[in-house]
């Protein structure tokens, strides 16, 4: 009986099984084939089977990845890209890796207008436009972009104690990333300070059902470079979703050789600890020791990062979503100290965790990153604690065509170098010291007509040591002509916040055995303004045809309260005696320096554009091409190093030619009012000047950022497992001016290729080519000559 | 070696694979009366013909108008009405919006606040904005995101079916 149905069933399964695997193998061809009138009949789940087999064209997804995509950063709303009333750009996680870019910096140099320079392997200058080394003539430091705010979900990752980007203490690799927000133009109004030239909003991936359970990216090549990343990530349910992340990457420079200042060339590590001037002062600071300073010059980067995310919808009107990592890193690149090298070693081991949550229409974030930097390995002073509090809560009120978003913003950052120091007067700091921001902020949209769009942001900062407001704001108007035409005008204004170090500075660096002056002291400010940018900007978006984006946008920027380290003074103090009816010195003077952190006059003009152009050729063939066109001119410029300017004061002290100056008149008047004693009896005289140099130059051509960059690129698939993306990324020469000297850094052409080559679903392989003509010319000025850097790795997805 | 190149780039630029286009469209219209047989209208928005109004897609719109022919929903004849803007769309029972006019949606939303209208979005992620059913590609498949929610506000039943093959967004 039992025997009888089995065959049953057997018949029953071969009977149907052709006609269920015709079903099946339905092809693509036999599914075009049909009428609308057979398909309109098909229940949905049916029909969505034939879609399936037939697939959304790449053509389809290429539109949709390439010239559909949706931003947040530049309304806080999720809104189409065309439509954004800011220049902006978002960069998703498989254009990056499709391009090839071996870390979040390299990976810029695909978006419009930001202008990437590499100064030791895998160490880059990253600047939205420019507005870089202002002002010139003075310390590497000013060369760091301390006007552009980077994020991490809405994080801010900046250096509030210099100023800058720490890029390479970063906890999240590419591997974590889901895409990358670029808004350019000042956007304070939208995030508060120092988004002046623009904010960079790093997003990292969300989890669910489509998610891989287990990715990893690894690569590895010459100069030592090997870089990886790791996730675990799982959708536990319908409401929570878990991830860990970690990733690893070094990097040994081309050469171990460093370069010096002041003798403009490059030595060893041996030849610099005994390497002297023309006075035979040794160029290495005696107090210094050369192996802490120093401890692998040829190590260009190490770090390390693990990062973990827990996402949990509360309801349906309520999410939360929890972060939090760890990180430890090493570079060798610019110093951000006055060192008489170019390169100095900077480490940062810091933790963080991020809640950010969306309940019943309120954003809200707060977070904590805390930790050690120490931003001059070796260099006693440079080591600090530092703690960062961020809390930010707004609401979005949608009222018809008008939405409406309230915001509140505090933010408390110390640093704190008490452990680092053997005793008070080391650092530069000395003690534990603070900047509080509370902001307030309104955002109006305005749909007044179908396509007339008005923005107010305004947002208004209140720091903790000055009883002013600051106020930013953001007023645009974007007019969609049709669904393929967009312009847009933008007048904005953002600000800089002061830096711990502007104005906590108080540091008497001790020059024994240096040249003069025999001590200089560095001073904070608390009284200065802060640095403003404003900008008018338009822009025009279209999209002539299905396959192309065309985004113009043109640009020009005032900015001015630049602040910078500057000689306030300078103080002769000498003992002096009576000898007979002859006051005389009885000891070489004691020379102080004293400088500090002050506003001054220069104001930067910049006018540019930037074109950028998405053109999907073909389903095999898609091309990205930029290029930014710009030109920054400088009013009340002073072209005086701060050695010009304290050798200025020091010789209307005492002057070189030996005549009377302001030493030989204190002692005239002093031994004539009698307050001289007679020897062996013995007083200090102290002679100060703030004599200044009174030159201005206007119409300053400055040239550090090049005239021209951009990018032309192209992303080839000539089968479905091959995929070959290579890419020119080429700037124009530029000037860069220190205290030390005048750099010219050449054009260049770096020429990038990346061939992937997909062996399943799971694993794919690829060769990756960085600069593979091997152009070895530097990038920046002072760094290191940089070359190609040629990679092989393994992709794998399960 | 100049005038070749320049002709090689005109010839790719004005080379598009239509026909892939098109076929997207062809499901998205079949997809759209699929969900018509699957959402349930009050009675008081009966009327002798079934509106469906497309806003800024001439493609859709044409592949709707095939449809139209050769089917109807329930026993009214289906009338497919282009516009080029959101207002004064009265009698629609359902509205498409082209993915260009996205940043229309949360304005339409408010425009047919009273109205028996199923809105569906050509645009993925417009359920916030107020759409019901927003088209989305999923690992190169057509999948739509739905939100009962947004369905029911306007008077509209939606069977679990359509719920279930979709991707609910809350």
């Amino acid at each position: 009986m039992k025997l009888r149905y089995i065959f049953a069933m057997v018949v029953a399964i071969a009977i149907t099984m052709p006609s269920i695997s015709q079903e099946k193998k339905k092809t693509r061809k036999e599914v075009l084939s049909m009428t609308m009138e057979e398909m309109s009949s098909l229940p949905l789940e049916e029909l969505m089977d034939l879609m399936d087999i037939v697939g959304v064209s790449s053509m389809e997804e290429l539109y949709d990845l390439l010239l559909n995509k949706d931003v947040t950063s530049a309304s806080k709303k999720k809104e189409s890209l065309f439509d954004s009333p800011l220049s902006t750009t978002v960069l998703s996680h498989e254009e990056i890796q499709s391009s090839g870019a071996t870390s979040i910096e390299e990976a810029l140099r695909l978006v419009p207008g930001v202008i990437v320079r590499e100064k030791t392997n895998g160490n880059y200058d990253v600047h939205i436009r420019g507005l870089d080394n202002l002002p010139p003539k003075n310390m590497m430091l000013q060369s760091e972009n301390t006007s552009t705010l980077v994020m991490i979900n809405g994080r801010p990752v900046f250096n509030y104690a210099m100023g800058g980007i720490i890029w390479e203490s970063l906890p999240v690799s590419l591997g974590d990333i889901d895409r990358i927000e670029v808004v350019r133009g000042p956007s304070s109004a939208l995030y508060g300070p120092n988004a002046v030239s623009g904010a960079i909003n790093i997003i990292t991936q969300t989890i669910d059902s489509s998610t891989p359970l287990l990715s990893a990216n690894i690569q590895g090549g010459n100069l030592n470079t090997y870089m990886g990343d790791i996730g675990i990530r799982k959708q536990l349910s319908s409401k929570v979703s878990i991830g860990v992340t970690g990733n690893y990457e070094v990097r040994n420079r081309n050469s171990d050789e460093l370069f010096i200042f002041k003798e403009g060339a490059k030595f060893t590590k041996d030849e610099f600890e005994t390497l002297t001037d023309g006075n035979g002062y040794t160029y290495i600071d005696p107090n210094d020791n050369i192996d802490e300073l120093f401890p692998d010059p040829e190590l260009s980067k190490e770090k390390a990062g693990v990062n973990g995310y827990l996402s949990y919808q509360i309801n349906s009107d309520a999410i939360i979503n929890l972060s939090g990592g760890y990180q430890y890193s090493f570079a060798n690149t610019t110093t951000l100290g006055d060192n008489a090298t170019s390169i100095a070693g900077r480490e940062s081991k810091t933790s963080y965790v991020d809640l950010n949550a969306n309940i019943y229409g309120f954003d809200v974030q707060g977070s904590y990153m805390f930790g050690f930097q120490d931003f001059g390995v070796g260099n006693l002073g440079f080591q600090t604690d530092m703690g960062q509090l961020n809390s930010n809560i707004e609401y979005n009120w949608q009222l018809k065509n008008l939405s409406v978003r309230p915001g509140l913003n505090y933010m408390s950052v110390f640093y704190d170098d008490t452990k680092h120091i053997p005793e008070l007067g080391a650092g530069f700091f000395n003690g534990k010291k603070d900047m509080n921001i509370f902001a307030t902020s309104l955002r109006l949209d305005y749909l007044a007509t179908e396509k007339l769009r008005l923005v107010a942001a305004l947002r208004a900062e209140k720091y903790s040591h000055s009883d002013q407001w600051t106020p930013s704001w953001q007023f645009i108007s974007s007019y969609k002509i049709n669904d393929k035409n967009n312009i847009r005008a933008v007048y904005s204004r953002a600000n800089r916040s002061p830096f711990i170090i502007d104005m906590h500075s108080n540091f008497l660096w001790d020059r024994e055995g240096r040249p003069s002056p025999d001590y200089i002291y560095f001073g904070g400010n608390e009284n200065m303004d802060v640095m403003v940018s404003d900008l008018i900007e338009v822009g025009f978006r279209t999209r002539p045809v299905k396959n192309i984006l065309l985004d113009i946008e043109a640009f020009y920027s005032k900015s001015k309260n630049f602040t910078v380290l500057a000689p306030d003074s300078t103080n002769f103090t000498l003992p002096i005696a009576m000898v007979g009816a002859d006051p005389t010195i009885l000891a070489m003077p004691t020379v102080t320096a004293y400088m500090r952190y002050q506003n001054i006059e220069l104001e930067a003009e910049q006018k540019g554009i930037t074109v950028s152009l998405d053109w999907v050729i073909s389903e095999k063939l898609v091309a990205k091409s930029h290029l930014t066109v710009q030109q920054t001119k400088l009013d009340n410029y002073k072209p005086v190093t701060r050695d010009e300017i304290i050798g200025l004061q020091a010789n209307a002290i005492y002057p070189s030619d030996g005549s009377n100056g302001l030493l030989a008149q204190k002692i005239y008047e002093s031994a004539i009012s009698g307050q001289i004693p007679q020897y062996p009896d013995m007083t200090s005289l102290s002679v100060s000047t703030d004599l200044k140099p009174t030159d201005y130059e206007n119409d300053f051509k400055h040239e550090a950022t090049p005239s021209f960059w951009g990018s032309v690129g192209v992303d080839y698939r000539p089968i479905d497992k091959l995929n070959i993306f290579t890419n020119a990324y080429f700037y124009g020469k530029q000037t860069f001016l220190n205290q030390y000297d005048t750099y010219n850094v050449d054009s260049k052409v770096l020429l990038n290729l990346k061939a992937n080559y997909q062996m399943s679903k799971s694993l794919s392989l690829f060769v990756n080519m960085r600069n593979l003509l091997n152009d070895d010319k530097n990038e920046f000025a002072a760094m290191d000559n940089i070359g190609g850097l040629y990679l092989t790795g393994i992709n794998f997805k399960l | 070696m100049k005038q070749k190149l320049i002709f090689l780039l005109l010839v790719l630029f004005i080379t598009t694979t239509e026909e892939s286009y098109s076929q997207m469209a062809k499901f998205k219209a079949l997809f759209l009366y699929n969900f018509t047989q699957n959402v349930e209208w009050p009675s008081n928005a009966n009327q002798n013909e079934f509106v469906i109004t497309v806003i800024g897609d001439k493609e859709m719109a044409a592949e709707l108008q095939k449809l139209a022919q050769v089917k109807k929903v329930g026993t009214k004849t289906i009338v497919i009405k282009e516009s080029s803007q959101i207002k004064s769309l009265t009698d629609s029972h359902v509205i498409f919006l082209s993915s260009g006019k996205s940043s229309l949606m949360s304005m339409l939303s408010a425009e047919q606040q009273e109205n028996p209208t199923l809105l569906i979005s050509s645009k993925e992620g417009l359920c916030n904005d107020g759409a019901a059913i927003s088209f989305t590609t999923v690992d190169g498949k057509l999948r739509y995101e739905i939100c009962s929610s947004n369905i029911e506000k306007h008077g509209l039943k939606v069977n679990t079916k359509l719920l279930s093959l979709g991707i609910p967004v809350n």
